[in-house]
């Protein structure tokens, strides 16, 4: 054999221990053991496929609720005159409410803008008088978004000039039927008595109750008639958009002098509050997860440093510092949870793409229901990016957490205490 | 004369077996000289490997003083006696001797990385190493498709590979059958001559004790014999 000749000194002077290649050996070490590996990971992935598909089935179920509640009522966006929302007077309207509807329905995220004018009047028929809040329409725009004109109808839907449409728990407290003439009565803007009458065309049931004892849809043109407003003067003008995603930036886009615009949450507070509830339920519930998934974390994490104790002896003999081996244990965290993440990820992109378009059918008794309020039979996830989002850093900060425990472990081992787990 | 690499004065470690104290060195002293090569021999508990944990850094005397190449290791702290480690000793030990998921190139590689010595530098020393010791062509195997003889020369390579003051060496034939032991017990012998490295073993097997120059015999932790080995050739 040839004299071993030891290397000359190091030509290079040493620097602080260790870099990149702490990623690659972190890398390799989570594959010692293939199968506690691809558990761990298959763990990480489950619980981000589940958190990433129940928070999309949640926000695709919240888009068709909110977009539901708004085209039966309020629409996605109103504009307003400044005071009407903290003051609906009939006086608060909007002049040029023509222009303003123009320029609401040049917006290519908006689907169609209509104008309504409203007010409070009691509604008699024969000895009965019940209060509600009457609505002048453009039958011919609403008829194309408004699902109330859908819902559950008798009779028809407002075509012209003296037509009146009811809920259907104010025509029966009324007592009256389709045909029926009904009498409007109340402040008209210049102070005077507002007064209309018109014949009850159609009914609905929309299975509020709010809105099934306490409204009644005339024209515009006759409750501008009625309650003395200029010919180009509304209360609001309102527009449904495409989708409820980003319809709030829209209806940003519509503030000006003498207007304000508002969007879903401001009309709809109760919706934002309930959809706020659920989403706290499941912010709990991603907790809850990511505590479980942790403590799975930290399992095998007190697993690799009880095995590999004598090796982390034998590293720190040859001189690696036990910070430098805490690190490594936390790149080997961190790979374990972007492999779980990575499937994680992949699988939630994967069904929910799929989901989206062909949708999860419902049971068949819930779809009978759910079609009388014109919500559809199936449901649609929409792929949540705060969910993705929110996972992978609750994942990373788990399993961070996880492998600090074993890693503090580490740091407080004396080598020749580590050597000697291996006799 | 000589310089002195190792110095060890009244070197006691005791250790706390349930209520009873278990004395593993008493007062130790002996001195090692540079290009020795000495064997710690005893029997099993004689204070052989605490001795050499103590000289390593790795375990701390409760009396008495460790100076290794000038240095106290007493006042050290744990980072301090780490960096001690890493730049003027090299271990090898009877098994775990091996990073497994690395190849015996980067297992050798891998000491001169926390040192922070540059990649090209890295290689070339890592390759003139197990050159030197016979195993260049199974550089790229990883431990577990290595013998157990070709492991503790792979050992040997990254302990020597930063050009170390002082080889420790606890039990390195345990897991050897006789024909690598004895291969390996050349390949230090040869290491000593040839590079005058400085060699501490921690052995009870006589094969080891017969290629050392020098021979410290302990026993219930206090040295009973400090001879040299008069078998080998001056």
């Amino acid at each position: 054999m040839a004299e071993i000749a030891l290397p000359t000194a190091l030509a290079s002077k040493p620097k602080i221990q260790l870099r990149g290649h702490l990623f690659a050996i972190a890398w390799r070490n989570l594959w010692r053991n293939r199968r506690r590996t691809w558990l761990t990971a298959g763990g990480i992935a489950f619980a981000v496929w589940m958190l990433i598909f129940a928070r999309s089935m949640q926000d695709g179920t919240f888009i068709i609720m909110i977009d539901n509640a708004a085209r039966m009522m309020t629409g996605h966006i109103q504009v307003q005159h400044p005071d009407y929302r903290d003051d609906p007077r009939v006086e608060n309207t909007l002049q040029q409410a023509t222009l303003i509807v123009e320029q609401v329905a040049a917006h290519p995220a908006v689907e169609q803008a209509s104008l309504r004018a409203q007010a409070f009047a009691l509604v008699s028929f024969g000895e009965r008088s019940f209060g509600a809040q009457v609505m002048g329409v453009e039958p011919e725009k609403e008829i194309t978004w408004s699902t109330l004109v859908n819902t559950q109808v008798e009779g028809r839907y407002l075509e012209k000039s003296g037509d009146a449409f009811l809920g259907s728990v104010l025509a029966k407290n009324l007592g009256l039927g389709i045909g029926d003439e009904i009498v409007l009565l109340g402040s008209a803007k210049q102070g005077g008595v507002a007064a209309v009458v018109a014949t009850v065309v159609g009914t609905f049931t929309s299975g509020l109750a709010d809105i099934d004892r306490a409204l009644v849809q005339i024209t515009l043109d006759d409750f501008r008639e009625g309650w003395a407003l200029a010919a180009d003067e509304a209360h609001a003008v309102i527009a449904v958009t495409n989708s409820v995603i980003g319809s709030e930036e829209v209806a940003r886009s519509f503030d000006g002098t003498n207007r304000v615009s508002l969007g879903w949450t401001d009309l709809m507070p109760e919706v934002e509050q309930m959809v706020e509830m659920k989403q706290i339920g499941t912010e709990l519930f991603f907790v809850l997860i990511a505590v479980i998934v942790t403590f799975s974390v930290v399992n095998t994490f007190m697993m690799t440093v009880f095995e590999r104790t004598p090796e982390f002896g034998m590293l720190m003999a040859i001189g690696m510092r036990p910070g430098s081996i805490m690190l490594q244990l936390f790149v080997e965290a961190f790979w374990l949870c972007s492999l779980g993440l990575l499937l994680g990820l992949g699988a939630s992109i994967a069904m929910i793409t799929v989901t989206a378009a062909t949708g999860i059918p419902l049971p068949a008794e819930a779809t009978e229901m759910l079609a009388n309020y014109n919500l559809p039979d199936r449901m649609y996830p929409a792929f949540s990016f705060d969910a993705a989002i929110v996972a992978s850093i609750a994942m990373y900060i788990g399993t961070q957490l996880a492998a600090l425990i074993p890693a503090l472990r580490v740091n407080r081992m004396r080598p020749v205490d580590a050597l000697r787990a291996q006799e | 004369m000589t310089e002195v690499v190792v110095r060890c004065s009244g070197v006691t470690r005791t250790y706390q077996d349930e209520a009873v104290p278990v004395y593993a060195l008493r007062g130790v002293d002996f001195e090692v000289r540079r290009g020795e090569f000495v064997s710690l021999a005893g029997p099993s508990g004689s204070g052989k490997s605490t001795l050499l944990n103590v000289i390593g850094g790795l375990d701390r005397p409760d009396e008495g003083r460790v100076e290794v190449d000038g240095t106290l290791l007493n006042d050290l702290s744990q980072s301090e006696l780490s960096d001690m480690r890493l730049n003027k000793m090299g271990f090898v030990f009877q098994a775990y001797n091996l990073i497994p998921v690395l190849s015996a190139l980067e297992n050798v590689e891998f000491i001169m990385q926390l040192q922070g010595v540059g990649a090209a530098e890295r290689k070339e020393r890592a390759r003139v190493a197990l050159a030197s010791l016979g195993i260049s062509e199974l550089e790229h195997r990883r431990p577990g498709e290595l013998s157990g003889g070709q492991q503790q020369r792979a050992a040997i390579a990254r302990a020597i590979v930063t050009n170390p003051v002082l080889l420790l060496a606890d039990e390195p034939s345990a897991n050897l059958d006789s024909g690598a032991t004895q291969e390996l017990l050349e390949l230090l012998q040869r290491l000593n001559e040839d590079s005058g490295v400085t060699i501490i073993t921690a052995t009870h097997d006589p094969m080891v004790m017969s290629y050392a120059k020098r021979r410290i015999n302990l026993r219930d932790g206090a040295i009973v014999e400090d001879a040299i080995n008069e078998a080998l050739p001056a």
